[in-house]
């Protein structure tokens, strides 16, 4: 089960509203490499996995991706709280404030509502960390594509920390699938390919 | 949030995270005790931050909220907003 701790994994302290950058920054909330599919990827690949290693981290990295959740929620929020609406117009926000105001909604920066088919559970342990070990990658593509289009230091300073993860999990998730082929190659562990389940 | 309240919970999420970034480390080098004996001392730091944060300021954890001399687990601000954060 889970337990709320009541701080942020990073603090969020926006100085400036910023309606556009918080619509461009949403796509992490809830779109297709954001850190909600992150989550729900990771905490879904959990139940097929045979190996400690791969059952731990997923859970663990799983369950950060919460705080990273949270941490874009934050970020999105301050950005547009209380904006008035000439910035939402004047910063050609004005769509997702027609439905949204200045809440979060979990959509990509193109509008589209989040969407599973962004994740990949297979059932194929191999198969999953090899997605994971790309999600990360698009994760953290896309953190310096905000980067790019972001010149608010207080906003690039939480972006920084945030893409910094990924590339983390990235390592993680690779000594991850190494420890699994070789417990595969020394048949340590099964329940991969067309094996039978036991 | 006071100043002395936000440095104290600054302190928590530095702890919090080399603490949480340590336990991915070890997932996968789970043999490594020198590791571990980090993670142990960053345990026992961020358990005595959290107590004294808890203790004064109210609390972070779900879990402590009966241990408070009142109800005050819906005391602003909470982490989204910016004057809960520093």
């Amino acid at each position: 089960m889970f337990e709320y701790k009541k701080f942020l994994e990073y603090p969020v302290k926006i100085k400036n509203t910023n309606p556009r950058l918080a619509n461009i920054i949403i796509t992490q909330y809830g779109g297709p490499n954001g850190e909600l599919a992150a989550s729900v990827r990771y905490l879904s690949q959990r139940y097929t996995m045979p190996d400690k290693v791969s059952k731990g981290l997923l859970t663990d990295i799983g369950t950060e991706e919460l705080a990273h959740l949270e941490i874009v929620g934050s970020l999105v929020s301050q950005l547009s709280k209380c904006a008035p609406p000439e910035e939402w117009e004047k910063l050609q926000s004005w769509e997702y404030y027609s439905d949204n105001g200045a809440s979060v909604y979990p959509q990509s920066a193109q509008g589209s509502p989040f969407n599973a088919a962004s994740i990949a559970v297979t059932g194929d342990p191999l198969t999953n960390l090899y997605e994971d070990l790309a999600a990360e990658q698009k994760a953290r593509a896309v953190y310096d594509n905000i980067l790019r289009l972001s010149d608010d230091p207080d906003v690039n300073e939480v972006i920084k920390f945030l893409r910094q993860r990924e590339v983390v999990h990235f390592q993680r998730f690779g000594e991850a699938l190494d420890k699994m082929q070789s417990d595969l190659k020394q048949k340590k562990i099964t329940g991969t390919g067309l094996k039978k389940c036991k | 949030m006071s100043e002395e309240a936000l440095n104290l919970l600054k302190k928590i999420q530095q702890t919090t995270f080399a603490s949480y970034d340590m336990l991915l480390y070890l997932d996968t080098h789970e043999d490594d005790k020198k590791a571990f004996k980090l993670l142990q001392s960053l345990g026992t730091k961020k358990k005595a931050l959290i107590a004294e944060y808890e203790d004064k300021f109210g609390p972070l954890m779900q879990s402590a909220v009966p241990e408070q001399e009142s109800f005050n687990w819906l005391d602003n601000p909470w982490p989204w907003e910016k004057e809960g954060n520093k």
